[in-house]
């Protein structure tokens, strides 16, 4: 059979139209409808995750899902479940993650109430957004206040360790006087070496004494003088020693009884006062 | 008049010549910056960013019929996220995104502040990188 000319013309025509490449297929038109089926999958997955303890998880799955559809609520929704993870893990990190999600929510939300928003491109309904704008805002607000809290936690030492042992007042001033009494012991000492010596030298210049017994007087002359320098100074010492760890025993205590609150009845009888530092 | 011998130049001697010649060029880089200097972009293979322009609907119509460029934007001091024709695209630092052929729709906001927007021309394979310095971004949202 032969075709006539005047159709093998356009036929040819239709036949390389349908072997050039057509245009690039347009990308799918987005609705706050379409958008609302896709996110509530994710969700449901997520909340799955979250029941069962696993934050990190289900904000990893919102998250993916959020920046491959470009959904603000998916994005607030992976923001609580780092908040969450936060929250359990006492950790500031999820919520650097967590603030930045927000911020990119609102930036999509301030960007669908501009002038560039496509018709094509409508993921939550215009109505919605000055609510998910308030969730976002309210959403950095809490997570300003639980970045507070963890920072102060971690700054404040723990509460089962033990304080820094410091010595109390009264054991200062206990070892004080006992150091004190050992300087008066030792001053005494050395008082009885300068009597010794004195008397000691009352007979040296004895001129009657001479030969052993000046020899006797002497030896004992050295003990009291020894005996004078060793208490002196060791009296001096201790007593220097004693004295400053009383008077530090006596700083403490007063500092320690200004700490303490007070509790007593006012005299006039109209009612209890409490008084200290705090 | 002085003896001037005629100096022949050896044949062999064009073959550098003609080699260089021969060899394609590189697609050479091309930078601008908006007169204030809050965007640059370097461009290559003929993309181009024109700030501030919109696209007509013809643009949209005849958008994307042959091969993709592509498109990377950073942001100097700051944050933002990319919208490409009425989508978001991403967050910056982005690289290697792919933008149809032809002309194209950007707005780079960070929250309320619009960062940077105009018009993306891409021909076949065009390559355009955006620099964004944030501190000097012009409020234009109510």
């Amino acid at each position: 059979m032969e075709t006539a000319p005047g159709v093998r013309l356009p036929a040819i025509a239709v036949a390389v139209a349908l072997a050039l490449p057509g245009p690039a297929r347009a990308e799918p038109t987005v609705t706050p409808q379409t958008m609302a089926g896709t996110r509530s999958t994710v969700q449901a997955a997520a909340k799955a995750e979250l029941d069962a303890g696993d934050a990190k998880t289900a904000a990893e799955r919102l998250e993916t899902a959020a920046r491959q559809l470009g959904d603000p609520v998916l994005f607030l929704d992976a923001a609580d479940a780092q908040y969450a993870a936060a929250e359990s893990e006492r950790t500031t990190g999820p919520l650097d993650r967590a603030d930045e999600l927000v911020r990119i929510a609102l930036d999509i939300l301030y960007f669908l109430q501009g002038p560039m928003a496509s018709d094509t491109w409508r993921p939550v309904d215009s109505f919605e957004i000055p609510t998910l704008v308030a969730r976002a805002n309210d959403f950095l607000q809490r997570s300003q206040a639980l970045r507070a809290e963890i920072e102060a936690e971690a700054a404040a030492p723990p509460e089962d360790e033990e304080p820094k042992k410091r010595a109390g007042p009264k054991i200062l001033i206990g070892v004080g006087a006992g150091l004190t009494a050992l300087g008066v012991a030792g001053l005494g000492v050395g008082v009885a070496g300068l009597a010794l010596g004195a008397v000691q030298q009352n007979k040296a210049d004895d001129p009657t004494v001479y030969g052993a017994a000046y020899d006797e007087v002497e030896r004992k002359g050295k003990v009291g003088n020894a005996l004078a320098y060793a208490g002196l100074a060791a009296g001096a010492v201790l007593g220097a020693v004693g004295i400053a760890l009383i008077v530090v025993g006596k700083k403490r205590a007063g500092r320690q009884r200004e700490q303490a609150a007070r509790l007593r009845i006012v005299p006039t009888g109209t009612g209890l006062s409490i008084a200290g530092r705090f | 008049m002085a003896y001037a011998p005629k100096r022949r130049i050896h044949p062999l001697a064009f073959v550098p010549l003609v080699a260089a010649l021969s060899v394609a060029a590189p697609a050479a880089a091309e930078d601008r910056c908006t007169d204030d200097g809050t965007v640059c972009w370097t461009r290559a293979r003929g993309a181009a960013f024109v700030p501030g322009k919109r696209t007509t609907r013809r643009d949209r119509r005849r958008r994307g019929r042959r091969s993709p460029g592509t498109l990377s934007v950073n942001i100097v001091g700051g944050r933002g996220s990319v919208f490409l024709n009425g989508r978001y695209v991403g967050t910056a630092p982005l690289s290697a995104v792919t933008v149809p052929n032809g002309r194209n729709e950007i707005e780079i906001r960070d929250g309320m502040v619009v960062l940077a927007s105009g018009r993306l021309s891409m021909p076949s394979g065009g390559v355009i990188t955006l620099t964004v310095r944030a501190p000097a971004a012009v409020p234009t949202m109510p």
